[in-house]
Order: structure tokens, then C-alpha cells, then sequence
């Protein structure tokens, strides 16, 4: 099973992979920017719960978020994302770039500040998605 | 633990006062959980009076008075609110879901219908089913519209069916989906709790 080190990896790995597909317009592919971005949040929620030892199957994972008090406030963003990312994977939605900004950008940052506060992660490690959504 | 279904055949709603039962309940659905005692309200139905339920429950729960009588009142009141707080928009579909933990004696209301009642009148709700595994019931929400007020309050409803719920495992979706033959598409095969036509 990945530790959180493994978990940061893929994350700077997606990130690379968001900023690519978004340059030079953001707007050609949401779709796939906010299922990336949700995935995103899932790997900074495995890498708070593999310093727990705890290595949740999908299902499982909307559990332990309620389960561990520092994880609960971020229910609903991470709910939020896990939304509209199914709606972008399987039925092919595409929000526009303000709505990804006004809803996608901002509860990954929260989730992002939440664990990296949690885990000590210096504030330059964090992933600056705002810059490529202008 | 075998569950048991209250019996809700004959008087459980209560006796119909013909006087008082001017709208007759055509559902466009039926739910498929009539193990657990769901129920379709396919006639007319009138006031549901309290005597009776209180005398229904306590037929099966068999235990004190004060408690028979605690529950009596949430399964009146779960029943108005699936019944009549929905009225006027003529979406009825269930009636309580109430079961008796064999052994036991205490009642307690499905997870089906603890979410069902909690979401189903909210905004932009089309429709919610079921889907479920061996070991994981999977509720899945369609709503018409990206309404996110909606959403984050059927996300509150799911935490609390993780505290109401701690030995069953659930996993929740919510669709947005507008178009009717999409959603006609998701509810193929699946378990439907709930359709607003």
C-alpha cells in the first residue's frame, strides 16, 4: 500500500498532467480537469489516512472521512468534487471556467490546506491550481 | 438478526374517512423493497389516526407502553411527512418503513427510508435508487439541475445515515442529469426509490 509519500508523488504527477491540458485555454477540457482534480484530493485524503494506517477501498473512503475529526469538515468539499467529477467522467459535463473556480478550485485548496497543515507540508509544495484557471 | 415487517395490511394507516379522502394517489413507481415494508398508498387515503397506529405498534413491539407510545409518534409523523406534507404535489410513493428487531422489541425506520424522507422534497430532486452489493448499499440521487444547496444538504443527511446506520456500509452519488432519456437510462435495472414525474 502507497505511504503518504507515494501519495504526494501523484499528486505533483497529476498536477503536471492538469496544467498541460489546460494551457493555453482552460475551458477546452474541464471535463477532465475537474476528474483530475478530484483525484487530486482523494490522494492528499489517502495521505492523511496512510499516517493512520488505514488504506480504504473507494467506498470506503466517504467512511472515514466522517470518521476522523480533522477529515469531517472536508465532507463536503470532497463530496462536491466527487459529484462533479462522475458528472464530467460519465455523462460528459463541462463547467465553465468561472464555475470551476467558484466551486472545483476552491474545495480542492481547502481540502489541500486542511492536510497539508495537518501533515506539515511546506506551503511551496502546495499545488497552485488558481494560476491556470485565469 | 431477523427482521420482521410490521404488518400494515389492515388499519395501519389508520380508518379512511371516505369524507376526507378526496384525492385518490395513482404513483407513477412502485419501490421494490416490500420486504422491509414499504408500502404503495395506491388508494384513497384520509386522516391517519393515532389510536390506530399506537394500537398497531403496539401489536408487534410488545414491550412498555411509554415506549410503544414514543414510537407511535414517529411513525406518525414519519407517515405525515411522507404522506401528506407531499400532498399537493401528488409525488406520494411511500408510505413509514417501520421494522421490529426481532428479539428485541425496539423499532427502527430503514436507512432506505431515513434518506428517502430526508431528501426527497428538497429542490431539483428527479429521482433516487437504489444499488445495492453484498455489502454496500449504494444510494444514488438525480437531480435536474447543479443545484449545490441541494447537494450539501443531502451530503448532511449522509453523515448522519453513517452515525444512524454504524453497522451497515453505504455509498452516495448524486447525478446531475437533465434529460429525461438519460435519466430513464440510470434508473434501468436499479432499485427505484423515488421518481418525480
Amino acid at each position: 500500500m502507497p505511504g503518504k509519500t507515494k501519495h504526494l508523488d501523484i499528486i505533483n504527477d497529476n498536477f503536471e498532467a492538469l496544467c498541460h491540458l489546460s494551457s493555453p485555454d482552460p475551458s477546452d477540457h474541464t471535463n477532465w480537469s475537474t476528474t483530475i482534480i478530484f483525484y487530486m484530493a482523494l490522494h492528499y485524503i489517502h495521505a492523511y489516512l496512510s499516517k493512520k494506517n488505514e488504506h480504504p477501498t473507494s467506498h470506503k473512503v466517504l467512511e472515514k472521512i466522517k470518521f476522523y475529526p480533522k477529515l469531517k469538515p472536508l465532507y463536503q468539499k470532497y463530496r462536491h468534487l466527487k459529484d462533479d467529477s462522475e458528472d464530467a467522467r460519465y455523462r460528459g459535463k463541462k463547467l465553465s471556467v468561472y464555475d470551476m473556480r467558484r466551486g472545483v478550485l476552491k474545495w480542492f485548496s481547502d481540502i489541500q490546506d486542511e492536510i497539508c497543515s495537518i501533515l506539515n507540508i511546506p506551503q511551496g509544495n502546495k499545488c497552485n491550481i488558481y494560476d491556470y484557471f485565469t | 438478526m431477523g427482521l420482521v415487517a410490521i404488518d400494515t395490511s389492515s388499519g395501519f394507516f389508520g380508518d379512511i374517512d371516505p369524507t376526507d379522502s378526496a384525492e385518490t394517489y395513482q404513483p407513477k413507481w412502485s419501490p421494490k423493497i416490500p420486504q422491509e415494508g414499504f408500502q404503495m398508498l395506491s388508494s384513497n387515503t384520509g386522516v391517519v389516526q393515532r389510536a390506530v397506529l399506537i394500537s398497531n405498534v403496539w401489536r408487534y413491539c410488545q414491550i412498555d407502553p411509554k415506549e410503544c407510545d414514543v414510537w407511535a409518534n414517529v411513525i406518525l409523523k414519519d407517515t405525515y411527512e411522507t404522506v401528506y406534507l407531499t400532498e399537493n404535489e401528488s409525488d406520494i410513493i411511500t408510505s413509514g418503513n417501520v421494522v421490529v428487531l426481532e428479539g428485541e422489541g425496539h423499532l427502527v425506520v430503514s436507512p432506505e427510508n431515513t434518506y428517502l424522507n430526508a431528501i426527497y422534497h428538497l429542490p431539483n430532486v428527479k429521482a433516487v435508487v437504489l444499488e445495492s452489493t453484498y455489502d454496500v448499499k449504494c444510494f444514488i440521487t438525480i437531480l435536474d439541475k447543479r443545484n449545490l444547496e441541494t447537494r450539501e444538504k443531502i451530503y448532511d443527511v449522509e453523515m448522519r445515515m453513517f452515525d444512524q446506520y454504524p453497522d451497515e456500509q453505504f455509498d452516495f452519488s448524486i447525478y446531475c442529469i437533465d434529460k429525461k432519456k438519460e435519466i430513464d437510462l440510470v434508473l434501468k435495472n436499479k432499485e427505484i426509490l423515488y421518481y418525480k414525474d
